[in-house]
């Protein structure tokens, strides 16, 4: 494998865990895993610095990482405390519980809350064996039955 | 003590009473107004005595200047100050016009005084600061210092609309000074850039008087120029204000307390027109002749538009406003003619508006307190009840029209005469455009005493109309205050159409009712804020001289625009005729030999 | 001599600010300091008329001697210097100085100079003696006013302004003292301000100045810029003006150093525009009756007498500028040219007609007398714009006469007025003569003196008026000729590209240098023969008109049956001595007047003519041996007789025919009535439409130029308003916020970068 090559494939695997991170930073609502993200997209970041300074035959790159891993050290134990603070607050890690900054004159962010599910309320379709008349489904002639819940 | 720590010391007076002000804050209301009397009077007898020694000769006086980041720095920034014949007369004219705005306020600001008298001393170190500063970058500071009390004073003693009054007016001429200061920046940079490889002068300076000579040696290229001097335009011409930049003055006007009208009318709308002469004519002279066409025509645009419109209102002090923008047109003209003559007559025509509008406003606001209105259709008559205040009125009325003898005549006609002449002997086009615009300012004088002679008809002549009720306090001629009483609004006089009720009642018949009470007329107090003002409208009608010789210095600011205006335009060639010695002949026929 | 001509204006002044400061002391007495220094300034106005007069016969006695003698006579006295602005004319445009030199720079240089000769003399005599007899009548008339002194402030104070008027050397302060006078009148008129009418009238008479200023301005300033000078006399000893005065020494030794051409026209006629304000001459005439709602003795002193006759007094001083714009035209009729001083005559001589017109229908006895002053004027204008030595004197000679005739009867309606407690209407009052006999003597007087009597002082002065209207439609004065060459070389001169005229050579030049000389327009005079012929008849129509409209206001006044309105009460009688010594004194002049200073003795034109401005070669070459013409006498006379006769068939008796004649006349008389609706129309055409455009303007102010600054400060509020929609509280919009702002920008870079 020459050198470009893997320069190439580790640039990739950098933008990749810097893609992921990323998506995971925007899509996810848990502070602690938006945190992970974050530090994956670090990670991302730091591959790349890698294979770079090899690329160049620099020690640039990898003291780079270095100092990005001893700041994101510290940035972790800043981070995790308040994220252990703002879950006193609220008893939630949920990001969304937390948009006080907003204009004043704009609607608060609101979860939709759905229906819990749980196995027990669950009716579950039965199905017959082959070859024997089904019989008749009491839930059907109720109205307002499960059916039209789901 | 000479004239230089004079001059540092009328601009650390004020500072040091809005001090003691401060200090002595709410032990008693009225000591507030004593203390800012104390110390304008004190500021006046400084500045007075600067003016009075700096009149009898030429060049700069009364210098001072300390480096503010070591005489080796190679930015040239200041503390520099001194007076030239460019800003004596204004500088004096400040100090005069700041005991006037604290007289005028002493029963009329009741609420918060110490606040109110500490921003108007604030205030008049802001005006003497900006018209002695000699570095560009002092002079913005106190450009904008000018700002903030005023904002204030507005925003807080001021009328029903005072809030936005104030607002629009911070924000307006914020935003032109602003473009301003980007411009005054680039004449620095681009200064630097042509500065004299020598190790003794900084290579970037903010002086003024360096800036303006090395422009001159070396000149902007004319689209720098044009660019520049539009940012000057912005923050100067709103300033002035020129039309169609004026909205912010009337309003500002109606709503500020007296005091801060007579400061606004008489020494901050000097400003714009001081900043253009300063600034736009000596050191962007080609681009000033560039605009030099735009900017008469929007003078005399103003002037003209600036009557109409004040003849249409019905409130005096915005009739007045609007009349200030009619005679800074006039100014303006005689700046941008380009004309010895004409320049002379702009110069003085700042100190004449100072005079008579500042005093205008004042008598104004006078009466506003006397009958807490300032409709015309709800006064009249008022010269049987307050003669003295209606003879202080009328003559400034006078010199607001330009009446002979008084000194608004003298700046109307040497501008006017200016601009003509240039138009005269300048080629075809300036020739008849500069003639139309003389012709068309002449109309705006006519206009002028229309306007103004029909609110001293309406307010002062005629029969004795009062609005009804409460005429404010302590103005009582029996001390009344508190019960309405018999002045209801009404004719204080029957008449009859052939004119009976006027006087000869030697024989008992048409008898004079004795008058009902009310307001009395002017004070001791209010007769000393007026009559400095009067002495100097006199004194500059009847012999101008004392006051043109020291502005005649000023051309020098000019001379570089207008020699570039001769450059573009080539003069009338003389005929051979003369020099072979024929006998000349002045004619009009020299015009046919121009085109 | 100097300190008496600088003391004539000077006491006056002295006298109003004494009052001004102790007249809340001297309260009834606020007359006598006033009285008193206007007095000791007509002694000291005497004093310098007899020195001009001395010096004007020790000239004319070297007249053949000294061939270098100076043109007419005048004193020159510097007091101080009022404004200088060096090298403020700066042009190619070559000035002349005494010496013959010529220079391209001139300082803007004006002093406060007095400069005396016969014209300004003369003047100061009239204005100093009428005001004196008006300040003792004033006295009387005024007394028991509550602001009596105020009063005398304002009469010490016009007659200060008007003797300077009379007596600077300087055009910018001729304008000050012309706007100062007017001033004066201003408060004057408006003295009982509670009147409604009195301050509209106030007003109306300053803003009318004004419009006829803007001329004076504009003239002014073409003199500036064409001269190169403001002053009148050439430069004194010691100071610092170099240019030869506009009526100098210079120009007026060699009158070629004029301007001539359209320029020329265009100083006179902007010179007249100002005349007209201050002359109440049409279409600037309307002030002048509205002025009558002033105290009477100052309609007799300012608005009859003094300061009305400042335009006739400008043109006669500017004579030499009228001459210098010789035939040149202000228009073309046809193929002859309308000169300058055509327009001064036909002008003054419509003014004459029209007014005359008015005056036979108004009831008010001092608007019948304003519109009788307005019509003088326009007679006086008429002569003067004959452009001869002959016309100009008798214009300036009726000014002298009329303004004792005028004023005298004025403070005779005065004392009507005050004897019927302030009723003007004559149709309120009649019969007065049998309470008011010394009222009545004197009113007869001046009422035989305007409608030119012989041998009354009017009679003299309106005759020499015909008689040089006759002569100009007859004659042909060597003026005309001088500027048919005149016209004819500028054409010359317009031809070179070189820019000058070359008058001064024409004189020697003869036709054949001009082949179509003799077929130039210019010499055609039949349209100038035409023109002041047709003015003469109309003069002498005038002058019936004159008589007529004056006895009748004479007989309604005084005759019929005695009948006094209400508002007389207790007061109908003759008025006290204060105010019948000075109709008596007036009375004298207006008798004697002409027959001492006019035709038979010729002592006001053998003075006058000495003037420099009226004794320079081209205008004295106009003059002609003075001779009294009978048959233009006789007509004159005649024609008054006629107007005299009618006025008293109509109105001595029943006045029966006077309103079926008035009933007849319908439209006509309505037309008069409504003094030919001028005021109605000017109100139509320009107030009405300025006060629309002003109304415009404010709501374009309002809504347009203030709605657009209000939309540019709007742009930020809307701009803000939208974008803090952005800013909801959630944490990964602002996430997905940043990075989409990173993909654009990483986008942009790859697209656009580099």
């Amino acid at each position: 494998m020459n050198e470009l090559a893997l320069l190439h494939n580790s640039l990739l695997i950098g933008a990749l865990l810097f893609g992921l991170g990323m998506a995971g930073f925007l899509a996810r609502r848990n502070m602690i895993i938006m945190f992970l993200c974050a530090e994956m997209m670090l990670q991302g970041i730091a591959v790349s610095l890698i294979a770079w300074g090899r690329y160049h035959n620099d020690w640039g790159g990898q003291m780079l990482v270095i100092m990005i891993l001893t700041v994101a050290a510290c940035e972790a134990g800043l981070a995790l405390a308040l994220i252990v603070m703002l879950y006193q607050r609220t008893g939630r890690l949920d990001i969304a519980a937390w948009s006080e900054i907003r204009e004043e004159s704009l609607p608060a962010y609101q979860d939709v809350e759905l229906d819990e599910f749980t196995a027990e309320t669950q009716v579950w379709p039965k199905l017959t064996t082959a070859g024997v008349l089904p019989d008749v489904d009491p839930s059907v002639d109720e109205p307002g039955g499960h059916r039209g819940q789901l | 003590m000479d004239l230089s720590q004079l001059l540092l010391l009328s601009l650390l007076i004020p500072l040091l009473g809005a001090l003691a002000i401060a200090v002595s804050g709410g032990a008693s209301p009225h000591l507030a107004r004593g203390i800012a009397l104390i110390t304008s009077l004190a500021t006046l007898a400084a500045a007075g005595w600067v003016t009075c020694g700096g009149s009898h000769v030429t060049g700069d006086v009364a210098v001072t200047t300390y480096n503010w980041l070591g005489a080796n720095s190679s930015v040239d920034v200041k503390f520099s100050v001194g007076l030239d014949g460019l800003s004596l007369w204004m500088y004096g004219l400040s100090a005069l016009l700041s005991v006037t705005a604290i007289l005028v306020s002493w029963t009329a600001i009741k609420e918060r005084q110490p606040g109110f008298y500490a921003l108007l001393l604030i205030l008049e170190t802001g005006m003497l600061g900006v018209f002695s500063a000699r570095d560009l970058l002092l002079f913005y500071i106190f450009f904008e210092f000018t700002l903030i009390p005023l904002f204030f004073l507005i925003g807080i003693w001021g009328s029903e609309e005072r809030k936005y009054a104030a607002v629009k007016f911070f924000l307006f001429t914020l935003a032109g000074s602003l473009l301003t200061f980007v411009a005054l920046l680039a004449i620095v940079l681009h200064a630097a850039s042509v500065a004299p490889v020598d190790f003794n002068t900084a290579r970037m300076t903010f002086d003024i008087k360096e800036l303006a000579e090395r422009l001159v040696r070396d000149p902007l290229p004319l689209n720098w120029q044009f660019w520049i001097f539009l940012g000057l335009f912005a923050g100067f011409a709103i300033k002035v204000p020129l039309f169609p930049l004026h909205t912010w003055l009337p309003l500002a006007h109606v709503q500020a307390p007296t005091a801060g009208s007579v400061i606004l009318a008489g020494i901050l709308l000097k400003i714009g027109t001081y900043g253009f002469v300063r600034f736009s004519l000596p050191m962007l002279p080609d681009a000033t002749v560039a605009c030099m066409p735009w900017v008469l025509g929007l003078s005399v645009a103003g002037i003209i538009y600036g009557a109409l419109v004040a003849l249409a209102q019905s409130d005096i002090k915005r009739l007045i406003a609007y009349s200030s923008v009619s005679h800074l047109g006039f100014c303006m003209l005689g700046i941008f003619a380009l004309n010895k003559t004409a320049l002379t007559g702009g110069l003085l025509q700042m100190i004449n508006h100072g005079l008579s509008t500042g005093g205008l406003f004042a008598v104004v606001g006078m009466i506003y307190e006397r009958y807490h209105t300032r409709q015309i259709d709800q006064l009249g008559g008022l010269a049987r009840r307050l003669p003295w205040l209606t003879f202080m009125m009328l003559l400034f009325t006078f010199s607001s029209i330009g009446l002979p003898g008084l000194n608004g005549f003298v700046g109307e006609f040497l501008v006017l005469t200016g601009i003509f002449q240039r138009g005269w002997v300048g080629p075809s086009w300036m020739q008849s455009s500069l003639m139309w615009i003389a012709i068309l300012s002449v109309t705006g004088v006519v206009l002028g005493a229309w306007y103004m002679l029909y609110l001293v008809q309406r307010v002062f002549y005629g029969p004795l109309y009062e609005p009804a009720g409460d005429h404010g306090h302590g103005n009582h001629a029996h001390g009344q205050a508190d019960h309405g009483h018999a002045a209801q609004g009404l004719a204080a006089h029957g008449h009859d159409a052939h004119g009976g009720d006027h006087g000869h009642d030697a024989h008992g018949h048409h008898a004079e009712p004795p008058l009902p009470p009310g307001p009395t007329d002017m004070n001791c107090r209010e007769f000393f804020a007026l009559a400095p003002l009067v002495v100097f409208m006199f004194w500059i009608g009847l012999k101008p001289q004392d006051f043109t010789k020291r502005l005649d210095e000023s051309w020098k600011y000019a001379a570089p625009a207008a020699a570039a205006l001769d450059k573009a335009t080539p003069p009338v060639t003389v005929p051979a005729k003369i020099a072979a010695g024929t006998k000349p002949q002045t004619h009009s026929v020299l015009k046919q030999g121009a085109e | 001599m100097n300190a008496l001509l600088i003391a004539v204006p000077a006491l006056p002044l002295a006298g109003a600010l004494f009052v001004a400061l102790t007249g809340w002391k001297l309260r009834g007495l606020s007359h006598w300091p006033i009285v008193l220094t206007i007095a000791a300034s007509f002694l000291c106005s005497l004093g310098v008329l007899n020195h001009v007069r001395e010096e004007v016969a020790k000239n004319q006695a070297l007249a053949d001697s000294d061939p270098a003698k100076t043109v007419g006579f005048e004193m020159v006295a510097p007091i101080w210097t009022w404004l200088d602005i060096p090298d403020a004319y700066q042009s190619n445009q070559p000035l002349n100085t005494p010496g013959g030199k010529t220079v391209t720079t001139a300082p803007l240089h004006i002093d406060v100079v007095l400069r005396a000769d016969a014209l300004t003399a003369i003047m100061l005599c009239m204005v100093t003696f009428i005001s004196t007899l008006v300040a003792i009548y004033a006295a009387g008339y005024m007394h028991g006013d509550r602001s009596y002194w105020r009063f005398f402030v304002y009469i010490g104070l016009f007659v200060f302004s008007m003797t300077m008027l009379v007596s600077v050397s300087n055009f910018v302060l001729l304008f000050c003292f012309w706007e100062a006078v007017g001033a004066c009148s201003y408060l004057l008129i408006g003295f009982w301000y509670q009147k409604p009418e009195a301050a509209a009238a106030g007003k109306k008479a300053l803003l009318v100045n004004r419009v006829g200023d803007f001329g004076l301005a504009l003239a002014l300033f073409l003199i500036w810029t064409n001269y190169g000078t403001l002053d009148y006399h050439d430069p004194v000893e010691g100071g610092q003006s170099v240019v030869a005065g506009v009526l100098g020494q210079t120009r007026l030794a060699n009158p070629d150093l004029f301007v001539h051409g359209g320029v020329a026209v265009a100083i006179c006629a902007l010179l007249f525009v100002g005349c007209c304000g201050k002359s109440a001459q049409f279409p600037l005439h309307v002030w002048l009756p509205d002025a009558m709602e002033g105290p009477t003795p100052v309609s007799a002193l300012i608005h009859a007498a003094t300061m009305v006759t400042a335009g006739v007094y400008l043109v006669t001083r500017c004579t030499p500028l009228f001459m210098a714009a010789g035939a040149e035209p202000l228009f073309m009729v046809g193929d002859s040219p309308f000169t300058a001083q055509m327009l001064v005559a036909v002008i003054g001589g419509f003014t004459a007609l029209l007014a005359g017109l008015i005056a036979l229908t108004q009831t008010d006895l001092k608007r019948v007398l304003a519109y009788s002053t307005v019509s003088q004027l326009g007679y006086m204008f008429l002569a003067l714009g004959t452009g001869s030595s002959l016309g100009i004197v008798a214009g300036m000679f009726h000014l002298f006469t009329h303004a004792f005739f005028k004023a005298l009867l004025f403070l005779g309606s005065g004392s009507v007025m005050h004897a019927m407690g302030h009723v003007i209407d004559m149709r309120q009052f009649s019969g007065l003569r049998k309470i008011m006999p010394i009222t009545h003597a004197t009113f007869l007087i001046g009422c035989l003196a305007l409608a030119g009597l012989f041998p009354f002082a009017g009679f003299w002065s309106k005759d020499e008026i015909l008689a040089s209207l006759h002569e100009r439609s007859h004659a042909h004065p060597v003026a005309t000729e001088q500027a048919a060459l005149q016209i004819d070389s500028s054409k010359q001169a317009s031809i070179d590209r070189d820019g000058y005229q070359h008058v001064a050579l024409l004189s020697e030049e003869t036709p054949h240098k001009h082949p179509h000389a003799a077929h130039n327009p210019a010499f055609d005079t039949t349209f100038s023969h035409g023109l002041y012929g047709f003015l003469y008849y109309l003069a002498v129509g005038c002058a019936g008109l004159t008589a007529f409209y004056t006895f009748r206001a004479f007989y309604m006044t005084f005759y019929g049956e005695l009948k006094v309105p209400a508002a007389a009460g207790d007061h109908a009688h003759e008025s006290p001595a204060s105010m019948t010594t000075p109709l008596v004194v007036l009375a004298v002049c207006a008798v004697f007047v002409g027959m001492v200073f006019g035709f038979p003795t010729h002592a006001f034109s053998d003075l006058l003519t000495q003037t420099p401005s009226l004794a320079y070669k081209t205008i004295a070459d106009t003059a002609v041996e003075p001779e009294f013409h009978v048959d233009v006498a006789f007509w004159g006379t005649v024609v008054a007789l006629i107007g005299i006769a009618l006025a008293s068939y109509l109105y001595l008796g029943d006045r029966k025919e006077a309103a079926a004649i008035a009933k007849a006349s319908g439209p006509l008389y309505d037309l008069s009535l409504g003094k030919f609706f001028i005021d109605q129309l000017y109100l139509v055409v320009f107030v009405f439409p300025l006060l629309v455009l002003a109304y415009l303007c404010y709501a374009v102010d309002r809504f347009l130029i203030d709605g657009a600054v209000n939309t540019v400060g709007a742009i930020p509020v809307a701009a803000g308003k939208t974008m803090r929609l952005l800013q909801n509280g959630m944490v990964q919009f602002y996430a997905l916020a940043m990075v989409l702002g990173l993909i654009v920008l990483v986008w942009g870079i790859a697209i656009y970068g580099s």
